[in-house]
């Protein structure tokens, strides 16, 4: 054991030793022409397919099959301006991390590009199917002015970088507009609550609006006649979604500085408390439910209000089949009482994607060029503004951006979710996170179906948690997530 | 029953069995049919499904016939890869598959390793049959093969496919062979997983032919070969094409392995089928059930047609006429 | 040479084709691959070409693979370091695999949804297939119809029902007049209620091999001895004393080749539950298939994975065994009577 540990400190020092020279090097080697982002991507490119003396070269990207309508669009160009194919691989989001932790082992290059979320990074990375993307980034500078470090600072592990993020996907309230600025719903609300309805400040008073606006079928209320049910809250509660959630309602680190769990304390408790506790007023089914159940549920007129990913406004506002067009507030996510009266607003980001190398791609560099062109300030943002794609504003020259309010039909929700982005922490950014995140939703769904209370699942998901830690190597664990901690990405620090 | 006051009664007994003989076809029809509704309730659906629009594949109440029925759902399956995609979309977001690919390699290693696996067990049956090659329980060892759950032989065979084989090849030959993802790969595993299924049902059709057959022919002076395809093959020439549909069939459903072992390079039905599927994410009722009736028509009719045979293959040998 | 090359197929087809095979061995022609066809066609050589090819590709692509499942079970490696880098740590992984609840609990499920669905599977099967038998006409239609869903691709089954489940699904409209009268909300969730989610899995089931245990008590009822039962209903036996007394005991091997077939199909249960519900809510349809899918791609744990593999392996070869046992036994007494 003594030894082993000693031999990978040995590698480790040697490791970051080589990489340090590396990018010693990067800084010697020289810039990359170019007046933009975009155009030192491309030109670093051209000299790439030259310098090698490649013939119709290609890149492959594993793509998240969400943006496989939006994608093609992008290749073409790139391959317009650089004679590069690029070919998309759609997958499903939930298959992705398997794939790429199978070529860990295979090691076949068939992927140059890894299209995912950055939290098959720390696994991924570990395995060493990553490329760092340090060099290339010294050369190509690109630019991630305006985007929140909650954002920024997923690109990053282990103190290097392997991902460009595209994607603002941090969580949102969005409220029933038309509901909200009824007369009557407000002169019912604030004789009952002595309060205007509107966005709740924490999240025990959007479970109290939402006990208040459930309505059963065929009930008349503020002189409404309800011909499907009303539900007072819809939020993503089945297993794969439920840890993406959870830190709104944790409102701080799930690990003290010793990788001890903080879930299994009063605030943690309360935590899986509120959580599971406004199910009631979601539907039914909701427990099964993902995007694609939610998504046309909410755009169907049936809910007071939804927690969700930001492109539910676009849904909403674009979806031929919606009425809940114009009639959509969005809402900062709720704070909630960690403890004695102080309140937190942490808003998870829940599902952005990246764009990380294949280290085992026969044209890595390559392959970060044209991710560099994808992500860069102008392109970039022509994604987010697209409207086939799934890409969420993230950077805050989009509040500006005329085609991107326009895809999500209301500025103030541009506005919204851009101030979200302060509040913005990253789910767990360590080895087997996957893990952690699966014994963390198992235990709320048991909360939920009524198994076991919110005390024995804080439990569980503590012993759970710590046999985790125990199995990757408490000691790295530690490191990892102090070192984590200290960039920023949870916000809170110890 | 026995007290049925129309029946002339010439004996008590008599007069039960009739009562009894008249009434039970009836229920036995309907418990029959009862099933037999069941049976096709969800191919229906699935049917019917694949000519809606989006806005009828969820209602309440569910519409049990299309409304609006439209062939969008087969136009977008069918549409080639890359091109055209999104102009068939109802949405900018909608994921369409193309399923051209999936049903080429769907059939290629289907044809190809039920043939293979076919060939060996056919032989291997006659072998055990004739010369109890392997000693009197080999037959028994096979069927373990196909008892082991596959989830066990996966995690082996990544590692396998993905790390032993390129590691040895690449020290003996000087250039990384991986299996993984490979029609290779894939078909050695499928021939391996029915092999068993093919010489049990091979060893309950040439268990059936005497030996005496051959043994007279062999006398005469045949060949071994000879005797096989002249005397042997034709025997069993029903048998083995029963068991080809019947290895066909299974390797045209196989999911795990295929969802493990392959992707992008090789993709198969299934594989194709699940990414439109999967609880966590899109559900493409329309498009999907498309794909779904496609993949099930050809087999059901290729199933009909041996159903005769089948009951026999399935006696595993034990249960004899 | 070249020469040779070209009449190559004309020499060797002979060698095992039509009338020249006949005299290969007495008159050997001076072609190799036609000396080869001979070697082959001898009876010491050929009875072991099929025997050794696949015992090959067995060993090829069963065996060598698991010593190099046993070897990794004994590693200390999780996908999130390079294989390189992983260390020997023994027999570890195996004590948490057998100290692990999870694993255990997802096995007892499994054993309880083949448990539940195999019993099903089995009376459903044998009361259709002997109402079937009992038919003068229309066997044939219900046996086609009866037989459809075993060729269904388990994953199209798995979607299907999905779909059939769906709170808002045909499933509920149809039990929806035999559930209201009780008072009982009919918008039942099928796939996201614990227990209604494992029914669902059941049933699917249940639905797909009915039709297996269908087939093999058909083949079991067409090869009653007809004579023997006239003349047992010519002496005057009842119908439930024939049936009791002398199909049944005639029914038995066909009874155990369905146990043991279904069963052992019933423990891999994988395809419906990565479908129609990828074990949840929370782990309440996780079977041991897919627990072992999920530590390994999902969680990473390939060293975990390959012990609890062989773990797997080890309980499975029990029943496997006992299974043959019954097989062999049932085809021992079936030779001895010669029926």
């Amino acid at each position: 054991m003594n030894r082993s540990r000693t031999l990978w400190m040995v590698a480790v020092s040697a490791m970051s030793m080589g990489a340090m020279s590396l990018v010693a090097g990067a800084v010697c080697a020289q810039q990359v022409a170019g007046n933009t982002v975009e155009d030192r991507a491309v030109n670093a490119a051209r000299e790439y397919v030259k310098q090698k003396k490649l013939n119709n070269p290609k890149i492959t990207i594993l793509l998240n099959s969400l943006y496989q309508n939006a994608q093609p669009a992008y290749n073409e160009r790139w391959e317009k301006l650089t004679g590069v194919r690029v070919e998309n691989v759609p997958l499903g989001y939930t298959d992705i991390p398997a794939k790429v932790m199978a070529e860990a082992v295979a090691k076949t290059g068939a992927f140059d590009i890894f299209n995912d979320f950055p939290y098959t990074i720390p696994d991924a990375a570990g395995a060493g199917t990553l490329a760092p993307m340090d060099l290339w980034v010294a050369r190509g500078k690109p630019d991630y002015s305006g985007v929140a470090q909650g954002l920024i600072g997923q690109q990053y592990f282990d103190g290097k970088q392997y991902a460009v993020i595209l994607d603002g996907d941090h969580l949102i309230l969005v409220l029933r507009k038309d509901l909200v600025d009824n007369p009557e719903v407000q002169k019912e609300y604030r004789a009952k609550f002595g309060k205007a309805l509107g966005c709740p400040e924490t999240m025990t008073e959007w479970e109290q609006q939402a006990a208040f606006m459930q309505t059963q079928k065929g009930q008349t209320r503020w002189g409404i006649k309800f011909d499907q049910p009303l539900y007072g809250a819809m939020g993503y509660r089945s297993v794969n979604f439920s840890y993406r959630h959870f830190p709104a309602y944790l409102g701080g680190l799930m690990f003290d500085k010793d990788m001890k769990p903080t879930i299994n304390t009063p605030n943690g408790i309360r935590a899986i408390q509120q959580f599971t506790s406004i199910v009631k007023h979601m539907p039914p089914d909701i427990q099964g439910w993902g995007t694609p159940q939610i998504y046309p549920f909410w755009a169907s007129g049936q809910a007071f209000s939804l927690m969700s990913f930001p492109s539910i406004v676009g849904f909403g506002h674009s979806n031929p089949k919606s009425v809940v067009k114009d009639k959509q507030l969005s809402c900062l996510v709720p704070q909630v009482d960690v403890g004695g009266g102080k309140l937190m607003r942490r808003i998870p980001q829940a599902a952005g994607t990246g764009y990380m190398v294949n280290k085992h791609s026969k044209h890595p560099e390559l392959a970060y060029w044209y991710i560099q062109w994808l992500t860069g300030p102008t392109v970039g943002d022509e994604a987010v503004a697209d409207p086939k794609g799934f890409w969420d504003p993230f950077r805050e020259s989009h509040r500006k951006n005329e085609k991107i309010i326009a895809k999500f039909g209301s500025k103030q929700f541009i506005d919204t979710t851009l101030d979200g982005t302060k509040h913005v922490v990253s789910l767990l950014m360590l080895q087997g996170n996957y893990e952690y995140f699966k014994i963390l939703d198992n235990n709320l769904a048991d909360v939920m179906s009524g198994n076991i209370t919110p005390q024995v699942a804080a439990q569980r998901i503590e012993k759970g948690w710590d046999a985790v830690t125990v199995d990757v190597g408490r000691n790295t664990q530690i490191q990892e997530w102090r070192r984590s901690v200290q960039t920023g990405i949870y916000i809170d620090k110890f | 029953m026995t007290n049925d006051p129309s029946a002339p009664a010439p004996s008590r007994a008599r007069s039960a069995y009739s009562g009894r003989r008249a009434r039970a076809p009836i229920v036995r029809h309907a418990v029959l049919l009862a099933w037999s509704l069941i049976v096709l309730f969800p191919i229906y659906w699935m049917v019917m499904t694949s000519f809606k629009d989006s806005g009828e594949w969820v209602t309440w109440p569910p519409r049990w016939v299309p409304y609006e029925p439209t062939l969008l759902n087969y136009r977008q399956i069918f549409i080639p890869a890359d091109e055209a995609r999104g102009t068939l979309a109802r949405q900018a977001t909608e994921q369409a598959f193309s399923i051209w690919k999936a049903l080429g390699d769907s059939l290629l290693i289907c044809l190809v390793t039920s043939f293979i696996s076919l060939l060996l067990g056919t032989f291997l049956a006659y072998a055990i049959s004739r010369f109890q090659v392997g000693g009197k329980y080999f037959r028994y060892v096979i069927l373990t093969i196909r008892m082991v759950p596959p989830i066990v032989i996966a995690i082996p065979l990544l590692m396998y496919y993905a790390i032993m084989i390129p590691y040895a090849t690449e020290s003996v030959l000087g250039f990384r062979i991986s299996l993984f993802d490979t029609y290779v790969g894939i078909g050695a595993l499928y021939v391996a997983v029915t092999l068993p299924f093919v010489i049990w049902m091979m060893l309950s059709f040439i268990d059936e032919i005497p030996y005496t057959l051959e043994h007279a022919a062999r006398m005469m002076g045949a060949g071994r070969i000879y005797v096989l395809r002249k005397v042997v093959f034709p025997l069993v020439a029903s048998g083995m094409v029963v068991t080809f549909l019947f290895v066909f069939i299974l390797n045209w459903a196989e999911f795990l392995l295929a969802l493990t072992l392959t992707y992008p390079d090789v993709t198969t039905l299934p594989i194709l089928l699940n990414k439109f599927q999967s609880a966590s994410e899109g559900r493409l009722y329309g498009p999907q059930a498309a794909i779904g009736t496609i993949i099930t028509v050809p087999v059901v009719i290729l199933g009909i047609t041996i159903q005769k045979h089948l009951i026999k293959g399935f006696s595993f040998g034990m249960i004899r006429k | 040479m070249a020469a040779r090359r070209g009449s190559l197929l004309p020499e060797l087809w002979p060698a095992m084709s039509t009338t020249a095979g006949m005299h290969a061995q007495r008159a050997p022609r001076a072609g190799a691959f036609a000396r080869l066809g001979a070697w082959f066609a001898q009876e010491r050589v050929f009875r072991l070409i099929p025997f050794v090819l696949v015992e090959a590709m067995f060993i090829l692509i069963v065996i060598v693979p698991f010593i190099l499942t046993i070897y990794i079970s004994l590693l200390r490696w999780r996908a999130n370091r390079p294989f390189e880098q992983a260390t020997f740590q023994g027999f570890d992984n195996y004590v948490a695999v057998l100290g692990n609840e999870a694993f255990w609990t997802a096995l007892g499920r499994t054993f309880y949804f083949a448990g539940v669905a195999v019993t099903l599977e089995l009376l459903i099967g044998f009361v259709l297939a002997m109402l079937v038998n009992r038919l003068n006409r229309g066997q044939r239609f219900y046996i086609t119809i009866f037989l459809i869903p075993m060729m269904i691709v388990p994953v199209v089954v798995g979607y299907n029902f999905s779909m059939i489940y769906l709170d808002s699904g045909p499933f509920n409209q149809l039990l929806a007049p035999l559930l209201e009268p009780f008072g009982i909300d009919p918008r039942i969730r099928w796939l996201s209620h614990p227990i209604a989610a494992q029914w669902a899995i059941i049933l699917a089931d249940v639905w797909q091999w009915t039709s297996l245990t269908f087939l093999i008590f058909m083949s079991g009822f067409a090869a009653l001895p007809r004579q023997l039962i006239n003349a047992a209903r010519v002496m005057g036996a009842s119908r439930s004393q024939i049936f009791w007394k002398i199909e049944l005991p005639l029914l038995k091997p066909a009874i155990v080749i369905a146990v043991v077939i279904r069963g052992m199909e019933a423990l891999k249960m994988f395809d419906s539950v990565a479908l129609l519900t990828t074990g949840g809510p929370g782990t309440s349809t996780q079977t041991i298939a897919f627990y072992m899918w999920e530590q390994v791609w999902v969680f990473n744990k390939y060293s975990f994975g390959a012990a609890a593999s062989i773990v797997l392996l080890f309980i499975f070869a029990i029943l496997i065994f006992f299974g043959i046992y019954m097989l062999v036994r049932q085809r021992s007494i079936v030779m001895q009577q010669g029926i």
